[in-house]
Order: structure tokens, then sequence, then C-alpha cells
């Protein structure tokens, strides 16, 4: 692995205890150009990882809450006219950084969800006849309360697809909880990590992410594990190309941290489940368990 | 259109081979029919001919069948429908506009190969049908395969053939075979068959030296009785109007002995071409009457039906003969006058007291001392015909060497009668056998003497080494001119290629053409099925049905295999090495990649990790990382597969 990932997941697991796995998808959605969706309940430690994450690794961080009375502009950013000038001079929102965290992205309306959804995929913000390229790279993690459900504009599933991965962190293991609980009687906040690496640097990562080899019987597999959601009638909707692309960037990025410039079958396995998740709903109304779509399907 | 022209090309290319044997068989303006058909199809693809309106091709297939019905009249039987089925193979390629169409024929090609049944069952057109059988296929995987090459179709065509070859098997084996000619048409004027015919005239058995024709053919279990002694008898001729020796007297049937045989007594299997008489071959002398076959008192053997196709007869032969009363006078009736020198010299023997057996001696020392020669070209005789040879021309062949000496005899009072039938055979040493062939044909003479019927064999005094060597050395070659030593030594392997050739096609006689109804009878008894009861044919559908459900298993395990991809080299030697550690409780799951089950056989099998680590890594390298070296997986892989753990 390079050493620049290894020494950010030391740092990163330093501050998030115990969430070694989450940590790991993270990154690998990080280094995939993807976007990650958090969906678990408060106080568990999501800004804390994406701060983390953005500070380890050298990035500009901005945050974003969202409430319903949240507009676009407020993310994007505002034209405002300057008297002194006679011109509109624009104000960019938080949108314009590396790393934004979209907390509780489904209080927002729809109407600003899908402002950012669409940043999102293009990178780029176009207000007012003009284009502005967002800064490289780009990285949203949104976190979403799943259970707490009152006022709030859950993501349609087409949205939701904009989304590489959704993961959820889960309470800590009794002892991180044990460590967490004694550290926060001495500093209340853990203290952030220094950088590791620049935005630069996690340009060429990503860059070096793309050649990682993905060999035929690999690309075999992908295609069976999309086809099986396709037939038998079990999904609402199968995963679609665009889902099958992401599945392959997302192995050859988790390839690429366990440091290996060629995707294993266990590579897809580790990511699928995150990124399947969302984007299914099956039939018969009962949950998706990405597991079982991963023991169904033989490895060619 | 077919837009893929050379896709219809090669769907034509295959009817053709289909067609291609039955163009000898119909009649000639179907022949010209289907080419042109053809023909003008192939125009419409290449030089976009108009299709022929609808109108024209229904007058042209109504005129078709109105063709065949005026040929062939009311005996709408095999001929006609093969003529009918060509036909409309023409036709159908000249209203071929789609896929669906190009389909369509090329089951209807199917069909053609197999009335080629109706034609011929030989092993040349067997392997023949099942050449173009592949051809259909793999002209049917190339509609479908839109392949540019035509090679992987066909060797695809031919693996989808030989995947069908067990089950046929199981069908040959075991489904019902009906009784008598499948189809119950056959027909009647087929190809005239030489043999003998029921009469003996001079020139009648030595038209025949020159066949090389096979008569029959015999497998004896034990050793081949001596050349001497290989005397096949067919009928016997009771009868003489002074040209002809014939059959007049009723006949008798005799009592079929099937066990209690004497010790010299030989069981042999004999397979008789068809030959379209009814009477069977069988070495002196049956005791015997197979099932389908009567035994008659003069010690021959006749079917109840014409052998009209090769047949399989079980027999035993004992060669001594049996006491039997004195016959009565028709036995040594002649006709009222012609050959008086040969009555004189009768007469003589009979006023100077010989015995019969005397006068049979007497009569084989004329032959031997007359200056008597053997020939197949005795040259023509008119009246007095026995006279003629005796004290004239005194060349013959065998016929006239029986003949006079029945006549002499019975002249002299003593009762003889002609049997005609085969004298020796050649042994093929590729397959044990015997070759009886219809240059083997023979005509000799049987004497009752001392109470029995005993043979006594004219030639055999005049041309000792007819015997021994057979007709073939008397045989005109060349006028007498010696063939050079290469022509000699190629005629040798020549020979040698022609028994080849004979014990092939025995094989297959015997083996597949030969597994009659009876046959399969006796198999399922061995097995213990008896069809008739109601046990014995449920047993008999079970076994058809799980050997049915066993070829279809195996057939799709084996297509599950190739659908998980296990064709190529890699897979299929990791297949080896997952097997190899599931007979150990460690079976790979299907779902798991190959460094999670690195890692648990090492867990497991503390004692195997090192190796299957060492095995995983090459094959991870090989199959994800796109390097490595396969022999050197290989060797790992036996190396592994070879261990005992």
């Amino acid at each position: 692995m390079v050493s620049t990932l290894r020494q950010a997941l030391d740092l990163l697991g330093g501050v998030v205890l115990g969430k070694d796995t989450q940590l790991r998808l993270s990154l690998a959605c990080l280094l995939a150009r993807g976007h990650l969706l958090i969906e678990d309940i408060p106080g568990i430690g999501k800004t804390t990882l994406a701060k983390a994450l953005a500070v380890v690794l050298g990035l500009e961080f901005k945050r974003v809450q969202f409430t319903n009375d949240l507009l676009p502009g407020d993310v994007l950013g505002v034209s405002v006219f300057d008297a002194a000038q006679s011109t509109f001079v624009f104000h960019p929102g938080p949108v314009f950084t590396n790393v934004l965290l979209a907390d509780e992205i489904n209080r927002g309306t729809p109407r600003t969800q899908s402002a950012l959804l669409e940043v999102m995929e293009e990178q780029q913000v176009s207000l007012d006849n003009s284009t502005r390229l967002l800064p490289r790279p780009f990285f949203v993690l949104a976190t979403q309360n799943a259970l707490d459900q009152a006022g709030t504009y859950p993501l349609p599933e087409s949205q939701l697809d904009r989304f590489l991965f959704r993961i959820s962190l889960g309470y800590p293991d009794l002892d991180s909880e044990l460590e967490l609980l004694g550290r926060s009687q001495n500093a209340g906040r853990p203290t952030l990590p220094e950088a590791v690496s620049n935005a630069g640097e996690v340009l060429d990562l990503q860059e070096r992410v793309d050649h990682v080899r993905t060999s035929g019987p690999l690309l075999r597999y992908v295609r069976d594990l999309l086809d099986w959601t396709r037939t038998g009638g079990r999904f609402v909707n199968g995963l679609s190309p665009r889902a099958g692309q992401a599945l392959v960037r997302a192995s050859r990025a988790w390839a690429f941290l366990e440091g290996r410039d060629f995707v294993l079958p266990e590579d897809v396995q580790a990511v699928f489940p995150s990124l399947a998740g969302h984007r299914l709903r099956s039939a018969d109304g009962s949950g998706v368990d990405p597991a079982a779509i991963l023991d169904a399907v033989p490895i060619p | 259109m077919i837009h893929d022209k050379r896709r219809f090309s090669i769907t034509l290319l295959a009817l053709a081979l289909a067609f291609a044997p039955h163009l000898p068989h119909v009649p000639i303006f179907v022949g010209i029919f289907v080419c042109a058909a053809w023909g003008y199809a192939l125009g419409m693809q290449y030089r976009g001919w108009p299709v022929p309106p609808r109108w024209l091709r229904v007058v042209l297939a109504l005129g078709c069948l109105a063709l065949v019905l005026f040929t062939y009249g009311r005996s709408f039987g095999r001929d006609a429908g093969v003529a009918l089925l060509s036909l409309m193979l023409g036709l159908k390629a000249v209203e071929s506009k789609s896929v669906r169409d190009m389909l369509a024929l090329l089951f209807l090609a199917y069909f053609v190969v197999v009335t080629n049944v109706l034609y011929s069952q030989t092993l040349v057109m067997s392997a023949y049908m099942f050449f173009s059988v592949m051809a259909v296929t793999a002209a049917l995987v190339h509609l479908h395969s839109g392949e540019s090459r035509l090679l992987p179709d066909l060797r695809r065509g031919g693996l989808l053939l030989v995947q069908a070859l067990p089950l046929a098997l199981l069908l040959f084996v075991f489904f019902p075979r009906l009784q008598g000619a499948l189809w119950g048409v056959h027909d009647q004027r087929d190809e005239g068959v030489s043999g003998f015919s029921e009469t003996l005239e001079p020139g009648s058995v030595a038209n025949l030296s020159l066949s090389r024709e096979v008569a029959f053919r015999v497998d004896f279990p034990g050793p081949i009785p001596d050349r001497d002694s290989l005397y096949w008898r067919g009928l016997v001729l009771d009868s003489f109007d002074g040209l002809t020796w014939f059959r007049d007297l009723p006949v008798e049937l005799a009592q079929s002995r099937s066990e209690n045989f004497s010790q010299q007594a030989v069981p042999y299997t004999l397979t008789l071409e068809p030959h379209n008489k009814e009477w069977i071959f069988a070495l002196d002398l049956p005791v015997f009457a197979p099932r389908g076959t009567v035994l008659r008192s003069d010690r021959t053997l006749a079917g109840m039906r014409m052998v009209s196709s090769r047949s399989r007869f079980e027999l035993v032969s004992d060669p001594a003969p049996e006491q039997t009363p004195l016959p009565g006078p028709a036995w040594i009736a002649l006709p009222e006058d012609g050959n008086p020198r040969s009555r004189d010299l009768a007469r003589q023997w009979k006023d100077s007291g010989l015995s019969p057996a005397e006068m049979v001696a007497a009569a084989l020392e004329l032959f031997r001392e007359g200056g008597f020669v053997y020939t197949l070209r005795p040259g023509a005789m008119a009246a007095d015909i026995v006279d003629q040879f005796l004290f004239a021309t005194r060349q013959g062949y065998c016929e006239h060497y029986s003949s006079a000496m029945a006549f002499l005899l019975r002249a002299a009072g003593v009762p003889v009668r002609v049997v005609v039938g085969y004298q020796g055979g050649e042994e093929n040493p590729m397959g044990g056998y015997l070759i009886v062939r219809q240059s083997d044909a023979h005509a000799w003479v049987e004497v009752w003497v001392d109470g029995r019927w005993q043979r006594v064999d004219p030639t055999s005094v005049v041309a000792p080494q007819r015997l021994v060597t057979g007709v073939e050395s008397f045989v005109p070659q060349g006028q007498g001119v010696l063939l050079p030593e290469g022509i000699r030594a190629l005629r040798q392997v020549g020979r040698f290629f022609q028994l080849g050739w004979d014990a092939a096609n025995n094989s297959w006689n015997q083996w597949v053409l030969g597994f009659s109804h009876e046959r399969q009878r006796g198999l399922w008894e061995r097995l213990g099925i008896d069809p008739t009861t109601i046990a014995g044919a449920g047993k008999l559908a079970a076994f058809l049905a799980a050997g049915l459900c066993l070829t279809l298993g195996v057939a799709f395990a084996v297509m599950l295999r190739s659908r998980q991809g296990e064709r190529d080299q890699v897979a299929l030697l990791y297949g080896r090495f997952c097997r190899k550690l599931a007979a150990i409780g460690l079976a790979r799951k299907p779902a798991e990649g190959p460094h999670d089950y690195a890692g648990r056989i090492g867990r497991q099998r503390p004692d195997l990790g090192q190796a299957a680590r060492d095995v995983i890594d090459a094959y991870v390298a090989l199959r994800y990382r796109g390097s490595g070296d396969p022999a050197a997986f290989k060797r790992l892989i036996e190396e592994f597969t070879g261990r005992t753990f």
C-alpha cells in the first residue's frame, strides 16, 4: 500500500475508534471519485469521520447542515450586487471545497437536495450563465438519520444512485467505547491529526486507482452479479450499468487500498454490500441482504 | 431477402450433402429440378433475381406432386416419397426468405439424411450420414452463431453429435426394436442378387466362379475345420432331364435335434448375405433347424421366408451321415434315352458285378486316369452332354464332373443325388472368421452306399488343389503371363486391405445391423428382463428412463461446468485443486474468492496452508493479475493433487 494511505488509515483509526472497515470504505470511496452516504443515528461520529478524513488528507473541509429552509443558494453560492463596482459578484457557497459534509441531507427540501446532487455528478456549478468548476478532488459525505423520519424528505432512489457507497457506522465496540469515554473526560473533543497528504497527491492516487487491472474472469464475475440482480424478479429494479461501472471502480480502489495492482473477487465482495444496499429494493418489500447475493453468485 | 448470402450458401451446401446420396435413386428429372431450383435460389441471393410469385410456386408444388403421382402411380412407397421430398427440398429453397425458412430447410435436411437408410445401411453410408448430420448441425449452429468463420461451428456441430452418441447408443441397445423391416415396404425389385438358381446345368456354377461377391461369412467359436471338409450344402437336386439337374421329388421335414450332438458336432454362426431365395447354406450336415427355418429330409435348411436381408443363423453341423432306408426308384431315374455310351459303360460296371462302392471307385478312377482337365472354360456342348464330356472333350468344371458321375451311377442303378453349395472359404486373419464367396460355389454328389448318403466329390480327384487353395488357382490370369514381382506384392497389400475392410464390415453387420429383435430379446433376458410380463416391461422402461436421466444428468452437469467458465486451462486446473481439497472436506464455496479460500485452508489445515497458498498465489497471478507461468502453475497443481493427506 502506498505509505500515505497507510499513515492516513492509522491516523483516522486513532480518531474514529474501532471502525476500520468503514474508514477503509470511506477512503476507497474518495479514491474511486465517489460520494459517501452515511446513514446512522446522531452522535455516532459521522462528523468526526468527515472532518478527520479531510484533515488527514490535507483537504479543505466545509459543512452544511440541511434544514427545510435551506435554499440552493445557501449551498452553491449566490451572486450579490456590489454597488461599488456596479456588478454582481459571486459569493461561493460551501460547496466550493474538497470535502463537503452535508449533514442530515434528508432534512433539506427536494429542491436543495437536487441542487447538491447535480453538483456532485457534474463537479461544477452553473449559475447566472457561467460555469464554475469545483476544486478537485471533490468529495461529498452526506449523512441522514434513518430512523427519525418526521419532517424529512427521503432521497428518491434515482438520487441515492449518486452515492457510491452507503454505510452506517454503528455503535463502537466495548473497548473502543471505554477509550472514547476516557478521552472525552480529558479533552471533550479528539485532537485532529496532522495532514499527511494534500489535494494534489490525492488526485494522483485517484489517477493510479484507474490503472488497477481487472481481468476477464473478474469482469465476468461483476457481470454475473449484475445479472443476478436483474433476473428472477427478486428486486424492483436490478443494478444499472452505471452501478456496474461504479462497482468496478470501487473494487479497484479497494484493491489499491489492499496494496494490489489488480482486482480480486474478494475486492468486489468487500465493496458490494455498501454499493448495492441502497440501490436495490426487493420486490416483496422485505429487506435487501447483499451478502445473500454474494453467496448466490459463483465466482467464475 | 436473407441479407447474409453466406449463411444461405452454407445452408444449401448442407442440403446438398444430405441429398447427394439420393441422386442415383431419384429419377433424372428430380435431380435436375432440385439442382435448378437451388441454382435459382443462389441467383436470388447473389444476382438479385426475383422471388417467383406465389401463384407460380403453388403451381410448381402441385405440378411436382402430380409428376410424382404420375411417375409412381399407386405404388407410393419409398421411392415416390423420396422423390417428393427431394422436389420439395428444391422448391422450399426458392421461397426461402428469412432465417426461419432456412431453419425449416435444415430440419428437412435431417429428414433427408434419415431416408438414406432406406437404401443403404452399409458402414460407408453410415459414416457418410454421420458426416452429413454433422454438416447440417454445423449449418444450424452457423445460422445462429454469426461467426465469420465456419470451422468453430463445424467443430461445435461435431461436438454436439459426439455428445449425442451415448444417448444414441442407449436407445440403440434398449429401445424396443420392431420385428421385421421398419418400413414394411421393402422394394422387391432390388438389384439382381447373384447366387444359385434351383437347377444345375453346365455353366451355372462356372458363371459364379469369377464373382468375388461374398455369399456368407462364418464364425466358428472353435478352430476352423480343415478346408477339405468345408462343404456348405445348399440344395439337393434329385432329377435329371438330360441337360439339367433339378428338384422334383417332394421333400419331407426331418426331425431337428437340438441336443445330443455327437463328439464331432461343430457349432458356428453363419451370416448369410441376402440372395432372395429361401434356402440357407449349412456345413455338412446340419442337425437342427434354428428359429425361422426348417430341416428337410435331404439335410438341407430352408427359411420360412426368402432371405432378403442379411441374416444370422446359429447352426450346428455333424459330419457323420445318418442311416437312411433304401431310397425309392425315383433316385435312380434317368431320361429314357440319350447319352448311350455312358449308359453302356454303366451297364459294363453293373454286369461285371461291381458293388456300389466299387462303382464309385471306378468312376473316380476314370476321372483320375482318363485325361480329364479341370477348367472354367469347357466350351459349349449340345446334345448328349454326358457322353460328350466323358468321351470327347474331357474338359469340365465341377458341375460337369458331378453331373456325369451322377448319371453314370444312376445308369448303373445306384441311388445318387447332386448337391450344390459352396466349398472352402477364405479365412480372414483379422477377424478370425471365414469368408465364403460366390467363386467358392461348388457341386458334388452323394451316393447311397451302405445305408447312408455319402459325399463323393469327383472334382477332388481331377483337381485336388481345388480343395486346398480354392478356385482361384484355376482362374485364368492374364493368359499365362507371369506377373512382375512388384505387382504381385501390390496385390498382396491390396488383399490385406480388402480383408481388413471385410473384417470392419463384418463387425458392422454383426454388431450394428445384426442387432435384431431376437438378439435384443436375448440381451434383455441376460439382464433378467422379460418384456412380455408387466413387471419386465416396467423394468425395461425403468432401465431406459434411468439411462436417459443419467445421460441427461451428465450432459447437464457438463453444461453447468462449462457455464462456470471452466473451459480454460487455468480454471480447469484450479478446479482439480479444489476437488482435491473437497475430498478432505475443504470444498471451495462457489462464491469464495481465492484469498478467502487460502485463508480458510490455512486455518483449518495449517499443515497444508503453505502449499495451498503457493498454488493460490500462482492462480491469482494467472487469472487476475494477468501474469505468471501456466506451466509452473500446472506443475504446482500436479504436485499438490499428487499428494496424499
